[in-house]
């Protein structure tokens, strides 16, 4: 199976976190209701979150098992195969456009997005990029605010 | 004769001819382009059409679901990349054709066979489905859970390399179903004493994420894949063509069928598995497998449309998912208040027939479609990602957000999408968690009905699963699987199966 494969950077960690996240669920859904009867509500959930727990345990060992793909500073070569800074910008770029949809709204907080992150991944003229941000804003407005009759994020602002 | 006028409703309709249409000439094209899957457009467009009317958006994902199969095989032999899983076997020798300068033939069959494909899977969901639902009522609830936990498991098991980390996946979707207030005794779970988490998790949020968001994120990271020109010229296969392959594409279209009426298993199985048979049973093919085979063509083609239709058998009548999309169309179908199970085809015949209708349209348009325009789509296909990529979380975000109106929910899709993320670097599949999803409350309640009809008796409960026959079967079933995975196993059988999945680790 996978046995061969070298351990990615970070898999360990990314493992070890679905154990732990799987011990609190499973904790958690003893709270519901405990043992207090075969059928009562927390018994599925308890069932789904053990059988997250033993998986997630398998994986861990079988995880361990095998020898990491280099031997330099894990860190970097984290940031270099698994969070590139491309993905990391755009990731970042995506959680702001998320939370300024609150404040901001979709038309202003969009447009930027797509200018942004369009500029950061094409890198077109900045001609190329503005006109690809309004048309396809103005498209995606149109056709989900008029066709599909959609309500748009709306902001406090605008 | 009721059934006659439902069929034909989306062809005489010219709104509903239109969707159908619409769908399947998008459906194309979404699944040619490497990184947007089927999947991933059925989940963003059931959050857009929740508010139409429930044909139109049948008539819509239809077209959009058989389109993207097929679409997929396209930039499998243009561009040696798979649209999505299932033509994952078409480039084995598409790509080989396109290289010897016959990319256009290899297309003209491609569609052909794929149209073949569909219809035995049609054919097989009209006859099949209204047989296993009357089957179906005499499904116990034990019955339902098993089935259940062998569509996760399949999905788990086949689409990964590792059970381990398939059987994760899906616990974790039930788990994610699970939050909410249990649907018996109103008591929440998992809420933490927050109203927000009342009304549970929004699933659309989930795969939006998961096979959305967490996509876009994946896809950065072969921003810088060159595109490659291909010349095409004669498109339209002559006719000793189509009918020396028919009875391949027969055959194959049956396993098509067979693999995708499975829970859990859809197109991209299937045409592994159509792959591999022709491989084993065609004596003389057209040239050596890999090297430019018309068989290793037809084979996979034929399978994964046929499967098609076959996943919609289980979603029809059992409310079991065939595969990742139909889970999505599930989700469709409780938006819009329907409850997918036996008594859909009892209480809504008028919706079956009508789906069998529009997939039967968007078939015909997919032969259609599929051998004009191929000139136009070379040009489309190369729309660049670093403009692709951003638009589509746009829409994601939209599509979240038009469900409910909620900000909440794309702050859901948001760290779904970043999990997901990380789950698909390290190898976890994200298909089983929407799976586990959607089938997790239907688990939960089918296991309490169980319990509670032998008075909470444990032992009881599971000598059930030995003593009646359909739940001996299932259980011997989910047993094999489990088995067939094993180290012991593997030894035995193991040299095929691992030449197969190493195939598909070179292509993802």
């Amino acid at each position: 199976m996978s046995g061969d494969r070298a351990r990615r950077p970070g898999e360990l960690v990314f493992v070890i976190a679905v154990v732990i996240f799987s011990a609190l669920a499973l904790w958690q859904a003893w709270l519901i209701s405990g043992f207090s009867s075969p059928s009562s509500p927390g018994v599925f959930p308890m069932l789904a979150a053990g059988t997250m727990l033993v998986s997630g345990l398998l994986i861990l060992a079988e995880t361990a098992r095998r020898d990491p793909a280099e031997r330099q500073s894990s860190a970097k070569a984290f940031l270099r195969e698994i969070t590139p800074g491309r993905l990391l910008l755009f990731a970042s770029l995506m959680i702001a456009y998320i939370l300024a949809l609150e404040p901001f709204g979709f038309l202003p907080s969009t447009f930027v997005f797509l200018l942004a992150s369009i500029a950061v991944l094409y890198r077109g003229s900045i001609l190329v990029t503005l006109a690809v941000s309004v048309v396809s804003l103005a498209a995606i407005f149109v056709v989900f605010r008029y066709v599909f009759g959609v309500v748009l994020p709306k902001g406090s602002l605008f | 004769m009721e059934a006659v006028s439902y069929f034909f409703m989306a062809w005489t309709d010219p709104s509903l001819l239109f969707m159908v249409a619409v769908g399947t000439f998008a459906g194309i094209y979404i699944g040619a382009i490497p990184g947007l899957s089927v999947t991933m457009a059925a989940s963003i467009l059931i959050s857009f059409t929740f508010k139409w009317d429930v044909n139109d958006a049948l008539a819509l994902i239809a077209g959009v679901y058989l389109g993207g199969v097929y679409g997929g095989s396209r930039s499998a032999i243009l561009l040696n990349i798979p649209g999505g899983p299932s033509s994952v076997a078409t480039s084995l020798d598409g790509y080989p054709l396109a290289q010897r300068g016959e990319a256009g033939q290899a297309i003209g069959i491609t569609t052909v066979v794929s149209v073949i494909g569909g219809f035995v899977g049609i054919l097989a969901l009209a006859t099949g489905a209204p047989l296993i639902s009357s089957f179906a009522l005499m499904f116990a609830p034990r019955d339902y859970l098993l089935l259940a936990i062998l569509g996760i498991l399949l999905v788990g098991s086949l689409s990964g390399n590792s059970l381990a980390k398939g059987i994760f996946a899906g616990a974790l979707g039930v788990l994610i179903g699970m939050v909410g207030l249990d649907p018996m005794t109103a008591e929440g779970r998992f809420t933490f004493g927050t109203i927000t988490l009342m009304g549970g998790i929004p699933y659309v949020a989930a795969m939006i994420g998961f096979f959305g968001v967490a996509e876009v994120l994946y896809q950065l990271r072969y921003l810088d894949l060159p595109a490659v020109k291909q010349k095409i010229e004669r498109i339209l296969p002559s006719w000793s063509i189509v009918k020396r392959f028919m009875p391949l594409s027969l055959r194959t279209s049956v396993i098509g069928v067979i693999v995708g009426a499975l829970p859990g298993t859809g197109g991209d199985i299937a045409a592994l598995m159509a792959y591999d048979h022709a491989k084993r049973t065609v004596r003389n093919p057209s040239r050596p497998f890999g090297q430019g085979a018309y068989e290793g063509l037809v084979a996979p083609e034929s399978a994964n449309n046929a499967a098609v239709g076959g996943a919609y058998i289980p979603m029809l009548t059992l409310g079991i998912p065939g595969d990742a999309v139909t889970a999505v169309i599930i989700g469709a179908l409780f938006i819009h208040g329907l409850k997918p199970g036996p008594l859909l085809l009892a209480e809504t015949p008028h919706l079956f027939w009508f789906t069998v209708g529009s997939l039967t349209l968007a078939n015909i348009f997919l032969l259609i479609f599929g051998l004009t325009g191929v000139r136009v789509f070379s040009k489309v296909i190369e729309c660049p990602k670093g403009i692709l990529l951003p638009l589509i979380l746009v829409l994601s975000v939209v599509g979240t957000y038009a469900i409910q109106n909620n900000p909440v929910d794309i702050y859901w899709m948001l760290a779904f999408g970043i999990i997901g993320y990380f789950m698909k670097v390290y190898g976890f599949q994200v298909a089983p968690v929407i799976l586990g999803v959607i089938l997790g409350p239907l688990m939960d309640v089918s296991y309490r009905r169980a319990m509670i009809s032998v008075r909470d008796d444990v032992g009881m409960f599971f000598l059930e699963f030995l003593t009646h026959p359909l739940s001996l079967i299932l259980t011997l079933s989910l047993v094999f699987i489990l088995l067939a995975q094993t180290p012991v196993w593997t030894r035995i059988f193991g040299a095929k199966k691992s030449g197969a999945s190493a195939q598909l680790d070179d292509k993802q």
